[in-house]
C-alpha cells in the first residue's frame, strides 16, 4: 500500500503526459482501418503501376526493360490517336455546363410539381451507363427510333449508320454521356442558384436588363464556383468514360478505332492483349496529362 | 430571376418542362415499346404509318409458348398463354386493325427471364452495393472524426495524404489493382473482391470531415466530462449528429457501386455472380441481335431502380446538393 | 472480352443441346430404352464382345471421367455408357463427374498442378496446346499405332484438331457441323428463284444478292463483321487458299487470290447488297434478321437452327437447308469436342479404352439421336437414322452430314499474341470495307503487321 502511495504523484504526471500520447493513439486507432485500406488498395497499386511501366509484364512474368515502354508509347500513333479522342470527348464538358445550368434556371421556380420534373431530369444519373448505353443502342440502331422518325419525316431514305460510320461513332456516344449527365449537374447548379439573393435580379429588372443579361451578369458570376466544380468533375468523367463506349462499340473500341479513347486503349492493351507493362505506361502518361489538365483548369477557374 | 411566375408564363413554363422531360423519358419509352413487340422489325415500317399503339396479342407466362403460337391458346400445366389477336372473338369482328397498331406480347419478358437470372443479378448488386456502403460509412466516419475534432501529431500531413488520393485518376491504379486481386488476393469471383477496393474513399473522408466541423466542440467536451470514452462519444453522440452527412455519402456510394461496371467485369467470370451491369452486358451478348428480348431485359433491370429513385428522389437530390454545398 | 464472348457462343450451343433434348421428349427415349434390339440400351453378349477392342486393360482399374456441361440433361445417357463400359471390361470402375464449362479449364489446370488429373476428360481442343506442351497429355498417335484399323474409323480432320507439334493428343468425341446454308423457301419462291439458284461460293453470293434485291427487294443475307465473328477475314482467306503460313507463324498472302476474295466482301457492302450494319453485326444478328423474314439466307451451324424456331416458328416452317457457302477451297470446318487422357495415368489402357468406348459407333450414334450433334466416327453413320429425314434431331441436316464430315477440313490457325493479330485483322477488314484502302493495300499492311506481332 505504501508503495502505491509513494508513486501516486509521479503517476499523475505520467498520466498527464500520456494524455497527448493517448489522444494521438486514439486518433490513429480511428484512422487505422481507413489508412490500411488506402495503403493496400491505393498506395500499393500506385507504386506498382510505376514499377510495371518499366517492365515487360504479361500477368505472369515481369522483366525489367527500362524505359522501352515509354519510348515505344511516344512512337505509337494509336496512343496519340486515343489521347486525341479523349480530348475530343471533352467537348461534352462545355455542352454539359451550358445545358445543365440552363435547365437548373428553368426548374428553379416555385411552381407546383416542379420537384417532379427535377426528379425526372435527374433520373438518368441513377441508372447504370451500361443500361443507358443499351437503351441508346436501340435508339440509334438502323431499325431504331431516330432512323425511324427521320424516315417517317422523309428526311432520309437510307438509315444513318450512327455506330457503323467512323465519323459518327464518337459524337453518338458523347451525346449519350451528355444526356445522362445533364440532370446530375443540374442539381449541383440548383444548389448554387438558391444561394443567389433574389433582390439582385429584381434590381437588374428595374434597371431594364433583359432575361439573358440578367443571367449573364448575375447568375453566371453567382455560380462560378459550381461552374468550376462541374467543369472539373465532368471533364474527369469524360476523360475516363468507358462503360458507354464499351457497350455501344460491343467491346471493340468502335469501327476503325473510332471510339478508342485513351481509357479504352489502356483497357485493350492490359486486358485484351495482356500487355500489362505497356498498359501501365499508358496509365502513367495519361494520368499525368489528366492531372496537368485539371490543375490548369482549376487555376484558370480560380483566377477569374 | 423571379420566383413568382406571372400567370401567363406558367403554361409556357410547363410546356418547356414537359418538352425537356420528353427528351429524358422517350428513350426509356422506346425500350418499353420494343420490349412488348412480337418482332424485332422496326415499328416504323418502310411504307405506312408508325406502329405505336398496342393491342393485346400473345399474353401469358410459363410453358406452352410454342403451342400458343400455333393454336392461339395454351392452358396446361406450368403455363398459360393466349393470343388475343388470333382469338375467335376478334375474328368475328372481322375488322382489320388500323396500320398504326401492333400486337402487344409478354413473350420477350418470359424468354429473357428463362435464359438470364436477372433476379439473381439484382440480389448480387444489392449485396455488393449495401456491403460497400456500410463499410465505406464505417471507415470514413471513423477516419474523419479525429481529422476534424482532435489535435495530434501528423494530422495535417495525413489529411494531405488522404486528399492526394483524389488527385490521381482511378485508371492509374486499375492495372496493378487487378494484378493484385488476381495473383495475390484471390478476389476473382468473390463479392468481397468487389467491395473492399472501394471501401476507403478519400472523398468520403473529406465530406464527413466537413460535417464533423460543423458540430460545436462544447457538445464533445460535455460528453468527455461525463467520462465517456472517445469511442463512446463518437458512437453515441457524434454518429446521430452527422446522420444527414452519412445519408449523403451513402447515396453517392450506393449509386457509384450499383453502377460500377469495369471492375466487376474484370473480376467476375461465373455468370451466377454477375452484378446487374455485368449481367446486362452478358444479356446483350447472349441475345445479340434480338432487340426485343434485350429491351425486355433492360426494362426489368431499370424499372425497379426508377421506382426506388422516385420514392427517395428528395433524399437523392438533396443529398447531392448537400455534398456540393459542403 | 473477346474471350468472354467466345465462351458465350459455346455455352449457348451447349445450352441448346439441352433444350434440343427437352424437345425430343421422354416418351421417345423410353421407347428406345425399351427396344430390345437397341444395342446401346440393351447390349447383348455379342455387342459387349465387339466393343472390347483394347488389350491389356488393367484388372481392378478405377478411372475418373470428366464431361463438360452435359449434366443433368444427359445423365441417363452417360450413366448407360458407364454401365456398358463396365460390362465390356469387367473389373474396371468408372467414376463419372460432370464439370460446367465455366470452371473446367481452371479445374483441369489445377488438377494437373495438384497431381490428381482425371484419367479421361472432355476439353476444348483449344486448350490442348497448353497441356501438351507441358507433357501432361497422352500422345494418342503413338497410343493408337497398335490399332490402325480403329484409328481409321475417325474423321481425320477431327483427329488432328488441336494437334500440337504435328501430334494429336486427343480422341475426337462429338462434332458440330458449322457451315450450312439455311434458306427461306417462301421468299425464294417470291423472288422467282429455285434451289438451283442458291449460291455455293462467295462469288455466286454476290450475283445472287443483286438478283434478289432487283427482283423482289429482299436482302439475300446480312453478314457479320462485328466482334466474335464468323466472317473472320483470316479464316475466309485460308479457306480461299490465299494464305501461306510459315513455320514461325508468319504469313504470306497469296496474290491476287487474297485481294480478289476480299474484293467480294467489299463489293457486297459498297453496292449495298447487304445491310450496312453488317459492319458491326455478330452472328446472332444474321440469324435474327433471317428469323424476321428480312433476308433469304442464313449461314448457320445446324444446332443453332433452333434459334430461328424460337424467334419465329412461321419462318422456321419455311426453312430448308442446303450445303454451305465455301471459299475456293470448297472445304468447311467442324467443331470438335476432345477427349484427353493424362500422360501419367496409373491405368493407361483402361483410360484409352474408355476414350475409345465413348466414341465408338453405337455409343456416338445414340448420342446424335439425343442432341443436334454428329459422330466423329465414320462407323456411326451406317445407322439408318442418318439417312432418314423423319423425326429425331436436325432431320434437314442428317442426310448431308456424312458428306460434310468426309470433306471437312479444319484449317484455322492460332497465332502467338492472337488477340493482337485478331485486332489487326479486324482493322484491315474495316479499312477495306469502308473503302479507306484498296483490298490489296489493306492486305499488304496486314501482312506486315501480323509478321511484326508474331515475332515480338
Amino acid at each position: 500500500m505504501s508503495v502505491t502511495r509513494k508513486v501516486r504523484r509521479p503517476a499523475s504526471t505520467a498520466k498527464r503526459l500520456s494524455e497527448t500520447q493517448r489522444r494521438t493513439l486514439t486518433a490513429y486507432l480511428f484512422l487505422a482501418p481507413a489508412l490500411a485500406f488506402l495503403a493496400v488498395f491505393f498506395f500499393t497499386p500506385l507504386v506498382r503501376v510505376i514499377y510495371y511501366s518499366f517492365t515487360d509484364f504479361d500477368l505472369y512474368n515481369a522483366s525489367w526493360i527500362g524505359t522501352s515502354n515509354y519510348s515505344e508509347l511516344f512512337r505509337d500513333p494509336l496512343f496519340w490517336l486515343s489521347v486525341r479522342k479523349s480530348f475530343i470527348y471533352l467537348i461534352a464538358t462545355p455542352i454539359l455546363i451550358v445545358l445543365s445550368l440552363t435547365l437548373a434556371i428553368v426548374v428553379n421556380r416555385k411552381l407546383p410539381g416542379v420537384a417532379f420534373f427535377r426528379a425526372m431530369y435527374f433520373m438518368p444519373a441513377v441508372i447504370s451507363a451500361v443500361a443507358i448505353g443499351m437503351i441508346f443502342e436501340l435508339v440509334f440502331a438502323d431499325q431504331g427510333l431516330l432512323n425511324g422518325i427521320l424516315r417517317q419525316l422523309g428526311a432520309i431514305r437510307r438509315p444513318i449508320a450512327f455506330l457503323q460510320d467512323p465519323d459518327l461513332v464518337l459524337p453518338t456516344i458523347m451525346s449519350v454521356t451528355v444526356w445522362r449527365g445533364v440532370g446530375y449537374y443540374m442539381v449541383m447548379f440548383l444548389a448554387g442558384l438558391q444561394s443567389i439573393p433574389q433582390e439582385r435580379y429584381e434590381a437588374a429588372s428595374i434597371d431594364g436588363a433583359n432575361i439573358l443579361q440578367r443571367h449573364w451578369y448575375i447568375t453566371v458570376p453567382g455560380v462560378r464556383p459550381i461552374i468550376v466544380l462541374v467543369g472539373v468533375l465532368s471533364s474527369i468523367a469524360a476523360l475516363r468514360a468507358f462503360d458507354e463506349i464499351f457497350i455501344m462499340t460491343d467491346g471493340t473500341g468502335g469501327i476503325l478505332n473510332s471510339g478508342l479513347t485513351a481509357m479504352f486503349y489502356l483497357y485493350r492493351q492490359a486486358f485484351v492483349f495482356n500487355n500489362v507493362g505497356y498498359a501501365s505506361a499508358i496509365a502513367v502518361v495519361f494520368s499525368l496529362i489528366i492531372i496537368v489538365f485539371t490543375a490548369v483548369n482549376l487555376k484558370l477557374g480560380g483566377e477569374q | 430571376m423571379s420566383s413568382r411566375a406571372r400567370p401567363l408564363n406558367v403554361t409556357t413554363w410547363y410546356l418547356v418542362l414537359l418538352a425537356v422531360m420528353l427528351v429524358t423519358i422517350v428513350p426509356f419509352g422506346w425500350a418499353l415499346l420494343m420490349s412488348v413487340r412480337e418482332t424485332s422489325a422496326s415499328p416504323f415500317p418502310r411504307n405506312g404509318p408508325a406502329q405505336l399503339v398496342p393491342y393485346l396479342g400473345l399474353i401469358g407466362w410459363g410453358e406452352g409458348l410454342r403451342e400458343a403460337k400455333q393454336d392461339g391458346l395454351y392452358n396446361g400445366e406450368g403455363g398459360w398463354w393466349r393470343d388475343y389477336a388470333a382469338s375467335p372473338t376478334e375474328v368475328d369482328e372481322s375488322r382489320e386493325r388500323p396500320a398504326y397498331m401492333f400486337p402487344l406480347t409478354t413473350e420477350n419478358y418470359y424468354k429473357v427471364t428463362q435464359d438470364i437470372p436477372i433476379g439473381r443479378y439484382f440480389v448480387n448488386s444489392l449485396v455488393v452495393s449495401i456491403g460497400t456502403v456500410l463499410l465505406t460509412l464505417l471507415l470514413c466516419s471513423l477516419a474523419s472524426y479525429p481529422l476534424a475534432k482532435m489535435r495530434f501529431a501528423g494530422r495535417d500531413v495525413l489529411f494531405v495524404v488522404i486528399l492526394s488520393t483524389l488527385v490521381f485518376p482511378e485508371q492509374l491504379i486499375l492495372i496493378p489493382l487487378y494484378v493484385m486481386a488476381v495473383n495475390m488476393l484471390g478476389f476473382q469471383d468473390t463479392f468481397h473482391g468487389l467491395i473492399l477496393p472501394f471501401a476507403a474513399s478519400g472523398l468520403g473522408i473529406f465530406l464527413l470531415r466537413q460535417v464533423y466541423y460543423a458540430i460545436p466542440d462544447d457538445i464533445l467536451e460535455a460528453a468527455r466530462m461525463d467520462g465517456a470514452s472517445e469511442f463512446g462519444v463518437w458512437w453515441r453522440i457524434l454518429l446521430p449528429l452527422i446522420r444527414p452527412g452519412l445519408a449523403t455519402l451513402a447515396i453517392i456510394t450506393f449509386v457509384a457501386s450499383w453502377n460500377n461496371f469495369l471492375w466487376p467485369l474484370l473480376m467476375l467470370t461465373n455468370n451466377q455472380l454477375f452484378t446487374l451491369p455485368v449481367g446486362l452486358a452478358f444479356l446483350r451478348g447472349f441475345f445479340s441481335g434480338n432487340l426485343r428480348t434485350i429491351a425486355a431485359g433492360i426494362v426489368i433491370a431499370t424499372v425497379p431502380v426508377i421506382v426506388v429513385f422516385m420514392i427517395f428522389q428528395r433524399q437523392f437530390i438533396q443529398g447531392l446538393a448537400g455534398a456540393v454545398k459542403g | 472480352m473477346k474471350q468472354l464472348r467466345f465462351c458465350l457462343v459455346l455455352v449457348l450451343s451447349l445450352g441448346l443441346l439441352g433444350s434440343a433434348l427437352a424437345q425430343s421428349g421422354s416418351e421417345e427415349l423410353a421407347a428406345r430404352q425399351a427396344d430390345a434390339s437397341n444395342p446401346f440400351w440393351n447390349p447383348n453378349e455379342e455387342n459387349l464382345a465387339s466393343w472390347q477392342v483394347i488389350d491389356g486393360v488393367e484388372e481392378g482399374a478405377e478411372i475418373t471421367f470428366w464431361t463438360m456441361s452435359l449434366s443433368p440433361t444427359f445423365d441417363e445417357y452417360i450413366q448407360q455408357i458407364v454401365a456398358n463400359f463396365e460390362a465390356t471390361y469387367p473389373g474396371v470402375t468408372v467414376n463419372w463427374e460432370d464439370v460446367p464449362f465455366d470452371g473446367l479449364q481452371a479445374r483441369v489446370r489445377n488438377s494437373f498442378t495438384a497431381g490428381n488429373p482425371p484419367d479421361v476428360a472432355n476439353i476444348s481442343p483449344a486448350w490442348i496446346a497448353e497441356f501438351a506442351e507441358a507433357g501432361l497429355l497422352m500422345d494418342m498417335d503413338a497410343a493408337m499405332a497398335e490399332y490402325p484399323e480403329l484409328r481409321e474409323q475417325y474423321v481425320d480432320t477431327a483427329w488432328n484438331t488441336g494437334a500440337f507439334g504435328g501430334t494429336s493428343y486427343q480422341v475426337p468425341w462429338y462434332l458440330a457441323l458449322s457451315n450450312f446454308l439455311g434458306y427461306n423457301t417462301a421468299l425464294l419462291e417470291e423472288c422467282g428463284l429455285t434451289v438451283d439458284d442458291l449460291p455455293t461460293t462467295w462469288i455466286e453470293l454476290e450475283t445472287f444478292a443483286s438478283t434478289t434485291l432487283d427482283t423482289c427487294g429482299y436482302y439475300a443475307t446480312s453478314l457479320n463483321f462485328g466482334p466474335a465473328t464468323e466472317q473472320y477475314l483470316m479464316d475466309y482467306l485460308i479457306y480461299n487458299d490465299a494464305v501461306m503460313v510459315n513455320d514461325d507463324s508468319t504469313v504470306d498472302f497469296i496474290e491476287p487470290q487474297a485481294s480478289e476474295a476480299l474484293q467480294v466482301w467489299v463489293n457486297l457492302l459498297e453496292n449495298d447488297l447487304i445491310p450496312r450494319s453488317s459492319l458491326t453485326d455478330d452472328h446472332r444478328n444474321m440469324i435474327d434478321r433471317f428469323s424476321e423474314g428480312e433476308t433469304l439466307l442464313v449461314m448457320i451451324a445446324p444446332h443453332l437452327l433452333r434459334l430461328v424456331d424460337e424467334n419465329n416458328p412461321d419462318v422456321y416452317e419455311q426453312l430448308a437447308v442446303a450445303s454451305g457457302i465455301t471459299g475456293s477451297s470448297g472445304a468447311s470446318r467442324v467443331d470438335v469436342q476432345a477427349l484427353v487422357t493424362a500422360a501419367d495415368t496409373e491405368f493407361p489402357n483402361a483410360a484409352m479404352a474408355l476414350a475409345l468406348f465413348v466414341t465408338n459407333p453405337e455409343t456416338q450414334a445414340e448420342f446424335s439421336k439425343w442432341a443436334g450433334i454428329f459422330p466423329s466416327n465414320f462407323g456411326a453413320y451406317s445407322d439408318p437414322y442418318f439417312a432418314s429425314t423423319e423425326g429425331g434431331q436436325l432431320p434437314q441436316i442428317r442426310p448431308l452430314a456424312f458428306d460434310y464430315v468426309q470433306n471437312a477440313d479444319n484449317r484455322s490457325i492460332t497465332f502467338p499474341n492472337d488477340a493482337e493479330v485478331q485486332q489487326a485483322v479486324t482493322e484491315a477488314t474495316q479499312l477495306a470495307l469502308l473503302g479507306q484502302a484498296s483490298p490489296q493495300e489493306a492486305l499488304e499492311q496486314l501482312e506486315t503487321r501480323i509478321n511484326e506481332i508474331v515475332q515480338q
